[in-house]
């Protein structure tokens, strides 16, 4: 206890006790650090003056690059300036752009009234907005600035403050050009500023409104390959002929025991749209059994003879003879591998939702069998094992029909052209695999685990999965 | 400036913030750094060491806890491991000091900071070493086995003599002062 208050004592002095520092002790230690910071200063500097090398001469070569815009106007809107327009008939007014002034609160223009040769002065102020309809594609509103004068001539435009909107005498209509032209003529001269947004706050004339479209209008279009392989469970299934000695079939069944089943297999997926996918492919299935049946093989009978004699006085002797007999059998085991084979071609649909990296799918159809044979043997009515294969072909069918598929799929992306998937899946087959010569009826049933890898064929395109 | 303020400074390696964060804990880093060293150059260099790797990991410090402790953590481990690239010595002096009777709290209530830094100091150097992280730090034996790759019976006993040796010490520093 005491050296615990000791040891109290000592720390509470010590522990925020301050010591005298070397005046010169931080300049020591930013010159310790100092060359690592000059690095970092240049390479910083350096990175920054680089890109903004790279962004301002790739702002330049974009404006050299695009077409004048002067070019695009006159080529465009040949009906702006001095002509009549198209929806306007009757009269003609102009507008001389070479009188427009602008600023950012007012479009200020000369008009000429055709008929009666006075001028006009209109003046527009204020904020417009220019609204597009919605029927014009993403595409085309990301260059609305630049063509806001040939939307204007085939669409509905609302322009709010001192100009109307959808009035079609030709003053207003004219005006409209005006106002347009004007931040055109803006645009003009500021074509060292690339991005149309940088235009819109210069001039605070237009508001645009939000132009982002996301592309999930566009139909899916994808092709994927699957290559898979699973693990099988499978169950027998016999329906008894009751003709038949009942006992037949308990020894039958009890010379059989399954063995491990798998599958493996390619399929060609194809988008429908967002969800569904078509699948089809090939794939080979192969149940295993074994038959184990012991027969009787050898019968060894021997006879023992013993000999004893007896003294039971002298001159008196008995002799006495046992004779036993030993018999002896021999069972021969015989383990035979039956396999099951089939190649059936899938066709499934399948409904896929989920996120960007974990996806889930609901896959349905059929299996179409091509072609089934069989190999090993199985005890006949006589109790005796008899060989089947496709040789034979009388006791099964090369042909086991369709078979009805449900699975449902994890799947984990890999990268954008790559996932892996996890399927559990049944299959039901609907036929039986036995000829009708054959005593009973016999198929298989089948659960097993798909373990997959899913490659995209058609070029990335960045999807928006619904959530 | 608060304290976030001033780290926020240091991480955009502005000089100004890092002199004033260096003035505000050099004090206490430098005492921390006197107590682990034999003399006060290598006291200022185990400083130094510090700080510079305080101003070049300081991004790693995720404003959870005390910035103080953060800082002191660093210093504590720079002077570790100066003191081991000279082999410890934790050999145990013959004091007879065993037998020496317990020291009541006022015998030693009335010392004052340097005195108690001075017999530390004195203390021999697998004493002071366990003495500093045991009672002032407040590392446990078993943590401090691991640092100084020792058996943690060492370290008990260790700190057992030191606290002998510096009780005993005050005790002759009262008997010449009387």
């Amino acid at each position: 206890m005491t050296d615990k208050i000791f040891d109290e004592f000592i720390k509470d002095k010590l522990k925020e006790h301050s010591a005298p520092v070397p005046a010169d002790m931080f300049d020591r230690i930013i010159k310790t650090d100092e060359p690592k910071r000059r690095v970092a200063l240049f390479s910083s500097k350096t990175i920054i003056s680089i890109f903004l090398l790279v962004a301002v001469s790739s702002l330049i070569g974009y404006i050299m690059w695009q077409p004048s815009n002067t070019n695009y106007v006159t080529g465009q809107n040949d009906t702006s300036i001095n002509t009549t327009s198209n929806a306007h008939k009757q009269t003609g007014g102009s507008v001389s752009t070479n009188t427009t002034t602008g600023n950012n609160d007012q479009v200020t223009g000369e008009e000429t009234d055709k008929e009666t040769g006075g001028k006009k002065n209109t003046t527009s102020t204020g904020t417009a907005t220019l609204s597009i309809s919605n029927a014009v594609p993403s595409i085309v509103k990301e260059q609305t600035l630049l063509r806001a004068d040939l939307i204007l001539q085939n669409q509905p435009t609302t322009i709010s403050g001192n100009i109307e909107t959808n009035d079609h005498t030709i003053a207003d209509y004219n005006r409209k050009q005006l106002f347009l032209h004007s931040f055109i003529a803006k645009e003009e001269r500021n074509t060292n500023l690339a991005s149309s947004e940088q235009l819109l706050k210069q001039l605070k004339l237009v508001k645009l409104a939000a132009i982002v479209d996301c592309p999930t209008k566009l139909p899916r279009r994808d092709w994927y390959i699957e290559v898979f392989a699973s693990p099988d469970f499978a169950k027998k299934s016999i329906i008894r002929n009751n003709n038949i000695n009942q006992n037949y079939y308990n020894r039958k069944d009890s010379t059989e025991s399954m063995e491990g089943a798998f599958t493996a297999g390619i399929r060609i997926s194809k988008t429908l749209n967002d969800h569904f996918f078509l699948k089809s492919g090939i794939q080979y299935s192969q149940i295993n059994e074994q038959f184990k049946y012991r027969t009787e093989n050898e019968r060894r009978l021997t006879t023992v003879v013993t000999i004893r004699t007896i003294i039971r006085a002298p001159g008196d002797t008995v002799r006495i003879r046992d004779t036993s007999m030993l018999e002896q059998i021999g069972y021969r085991q015989q383990v035979t591998h039956n396999k099951y084979r089939s190649i059936d071609v899938p066709v499934i649909l399948s409904y896929e939702w989920g996120g960007e990296k974990w996806k889930k799918s609901i896959n349905a159809g059929v299996l179409l069998n091509l072609r089934s044979w069989q190999e090993g043997e199985m005890l006949d009515t006589s109790y005796v094992p008899v060989a089947f294969n496709k040789s034979t072909g009388q006791t099964f069918k090369t042909n086991i029909g369709v078979g009805v598929y449900l699975g449902y799929s994890v799947i984990k992306s890999i990268d954008a052209k790559m996932d892996v998937f996890v399927e559990p899946y049944i299959r039901y087959n609907i036929s039986n695999m036995t000829t009708d010569k054959t005593l009973f009826t016999q198929k298989f049933n089948v659960a097993g685990l798909n373990l997959g890898i899913r490659y995209k064929l058609s070029t990335t395109r960045q999807h928006y999965y619904g959530r | 400036m608060t304290e976030y303020e001033l780290i926020k400074g240091c991480l955009k390696k502005d000089v100004k913030c890092q002199r004033v964060l260096f003035e505000k804990h050099a004090g206490k880093m430098m005492s921390i750094c006197l107590r682990y060293s034999k003399d006060s150059m290598e006291a200022e260099d185990m400083l130094q060491e510090a700080f510079t790797k305080v101003f070049h990991y300081l991004h790693q410090y995720k404003f959870e806890g005390s910035f103080e402790g953060w800082v002191r953590k660093i210093v504590v481990n720079t002077s570790l491991r100066n003191i081991k690239k000279n082999k410890i010595n934790f050999s145990e002096l013959n004091d007879y000091s065993e037998n020496s009777p317990q020291l009541e709290p006022y015998a030693y209530s009335n010392l004052g900071e340097e005195d108690i830094l001075k017999l530390i100091h004195e203390l021999p150097e697998g004493y002071k070493l366990i003495f500093n992280l045991s009672v002032i730090e407040g590392f446990t034996h078993e943590e401090i086995a691991v640092m100084l790759k020792i058996q943690a019976s060492t370290s008990r006993s260790q700190l057992v003599k030191a606290r002998k040796m510096l009780q005993n010490q005050i005790l002759e520093m009262q008997k010449i002062a009387v």
